[in-house]
């Protein structure tokens, strides 16, 4: 794994490279696009381990983090999508031009699922592989923030420093700019059919026609591992079954 | 690869990607000050399995706060935790998370030329600090963040009774919160899921009993360690939430002896209210980067530097 900080004139993204291992090399490139905030934190050990495994298999795997997110610079309340999807544009281009895959995937939970849609229309991009992908950003909204509400009843804070609940999600600020962003989130399920490829991995399968060979769907099994909990197992275990699926089907693409 | 790189516009530090220790296995975030003001280094401990940008990146603001006031620190996840490969070894896990330090320590004395070290840490990373630091005369400074500081029988022989104080507390202080009430009366609260538990809060509430003192035949291990850090040259400074055990395992254990010889300006404890165990609102990362910042600039901050 080779670690450093994509930079710009203005900002340096952190950036994990695992090179396909020695024997094995399938040309083809995957690029990991975390969630948002709190859920950021509960993946990361699965994208680590989701990336070591796919490069095992022979594939070039690509894990940043977004501006204002994780190790890369910018302060957390300056997060936003469109600044994440310049980030992948720029990821993207530099990955290209450094490996120069035959084909690129993106891969993303939740957040990182939107992202991963919303950039696979601007660019030149293989195929999705979507673990329940955000595709209606006010109901996404409205679940973090009933998660977050439900926990502050039974949290020693006085809710009186909170300010506008709009503003923190879990600890995590949100500008004016991201709020709108997300509320304005829509994204058509039918949007998933002109990819080359896709895998979704979610509770329900979307509206799309089960005779197209492009578009593969499994009922996702260790639903909301994404979710914050007290439970120390579950804080330690990982979704194998899910990332067998993945890569099965990459073995197959 | 072949990564095109620019300089970043103008900063008050460098944050740079390391990667040390045996094989190269560890990675880290290096922050260095663009102008030095300590000739202390300061390295931040994972909390729990959370990896190295801490909850809710609070420790990625800490290292910023740290570097824009001149000093260099070094946040790393330990071996099998967040961007570092899991260690094969025989060893101890916590002897392995010592090894692990000491790389840490080594990799800024050769590179840096620093040689002291403030160690910070948040839950377990508040042991393994305070631990570490308890037998290194390398550690100059410790700040332990809600460490429990318990192993073993002596672990085991007071824990229930904290989480037991801990939940008392909560009740107490929610008593006059409508909607607490409701989530605990539609049976949306844990407490629900142990019957004994609720009669005793309600026991708790109406006779405004304080939890049971614990029986103690003997001075518990722990004062021994906390009496050992005391009488060393490292200044200590633990922060306890009000909505950690570690506040009641503070209670329960140490209160007594902390009063009786907090006498010396270089053992500080500081009690947060209405903070959580993580820090999770945005006011009490605040007002933990202001005690960490004005703690470090009383004692380590050299200005003719």
């Amino acid at each position: 794994m080779e670690c450093f900080f994509t930079c710009t004139t203005k900002k340096q993204l952190y950036t994990a490279y695992h090179p396909p291992s020695d024997n094995v090399d399938k040309n083809i490139g995957i690029i990991m696009c975390y969630p948002f905030g709190q859920e950021y934190m509960r993946c990361h050990k699965f994208y680590f381990k989701l990336a070591v495994k796919l490069a095992k298999n022979g594939f070039h795997v690509l894990r940043f983090d977004y501006t204002s997110s994780g190790d890369s610079s910018g302060q957390s309340e300056d997060f936003t999508l469109s600044e994440c999807l310049d980030d992948l544009h720029q990821i993207e281009k530099d990955f290209r031009s450094a490996i120069n895959p035959e084909k690129i995937f993106l891969f993303g939970v939740r957040f990182g699922g939107a992202v991963s849609i919303l950039f696979s229309k601007q660019a030149d991009i293989n195929g999705l592989i979507l673990i329940s992908p955000v595709c209606k950003g006010n109901a996404h909204l409205a679940e973090m923030k009933e998660r977050y509400s439900n926990w502050l009843k039974g949290a020693f804070v006085n809710t009186k420093f909170l300010g506008k609940t709009d503003s923190e999600i879990s600890g995590y600020p949100m500008s004016g700019d991201f709020l709108k962003e997300i509320r304005q989130l829509d994204i058509d399920c039918a949007d998933y059919y002109r990819y080359n490829k896709c895998l979704i991995i979610d509770k329900t399968s979307p509206a799309f026609d089960s005779n197209s060979a492009n578009v593969k769907f499994y009922e996702i099994m260790n639903d909301k591992f994404w979710v914050k909990t007290e439970d120390e197992e579950q804080k330690k275990s990982l979704p194998n079954y899910e990332m067998d699926v993945i890569c099965n089907w990459l073995e197959n693409v | 690869m072949k990564w095109m790189l620019y300089a970043i516009g103008s900063k008050m530090y460098n944050e740079t990607v390391i990667v040390f220790g045996d094989n190269n296995q560890l990675n880290g975030i290096l922050t260095a000050p663009d102008i030095y003001k300590s000739d202390a280094a300061v390295l931040l401990l994972n909390s729990g399995s959370l990896h190295r940008v801490g909850p809710q990146r609070l420790y990625v603001n800490i290292a910023r706060d740290l570097g824009l006031a001149g000093f260099l620190s070094l946040r790393f996840d330990f071996s099998g935790l967040g961007e570092s490969f899991a260690i094969e070894t025989n060893l101890p896990f916590k002897e392995q998370l010592k090894h692990e330090i000491s790389w840490a320590m080594s990799y800024i004395s050769s590179h840096k030329n620093i040689h002291k070290f403030i160690i910070i840490g948040i839950c377990s990373g508040a042991e393994t600090a305070f631990h570490f630091a308890l037998n290194n005369p390398s550690i100059v400074g410790c700040i332990p963040i809600n460490g429990i500081y318990l192993e073993g029988d002596e672990y085991v022989s007071v824990i229930d009774n904290a989480l037991e104080r801990t939940k008392v507390r909560y009740y107490k202080k929610n008593a006059l919160n409508l909607s607490r009430w409701i989530k605990l009366l539609t049976g949306k609260s844990k407490v629900l899921s142990n019957r004994k538990l609720l009669v005793s809060k309600f026991k708790h509430l109406l006779t405004n009993q304080t939890s049971k003192v614990i029986e103690q035949k003997s001075e518990p291990q722990i004062l021994n360690r906390h009496r050992q850090a005391y009488n060393s040259k490292t200044k200590l400074f633990y922060i306890i939430c009000e909505g950690s055990v570690a506040f009641d395992l503070f209670e329960l254990l140490l209160k007594d002896w902390f009063k009786k010889e907090n006498t010396s300006d270089h053992f500080k404890i500081k009690i947060l209210a209405d903070t959580d165990h993580l820090f999770t609102l945005s006011y009490s990362q605040s007002i933990l980067r202001h005690e960490i910042l004005d703690w470090m600039a009383l004692y380590f901050y050299h200005d003719s530097e």
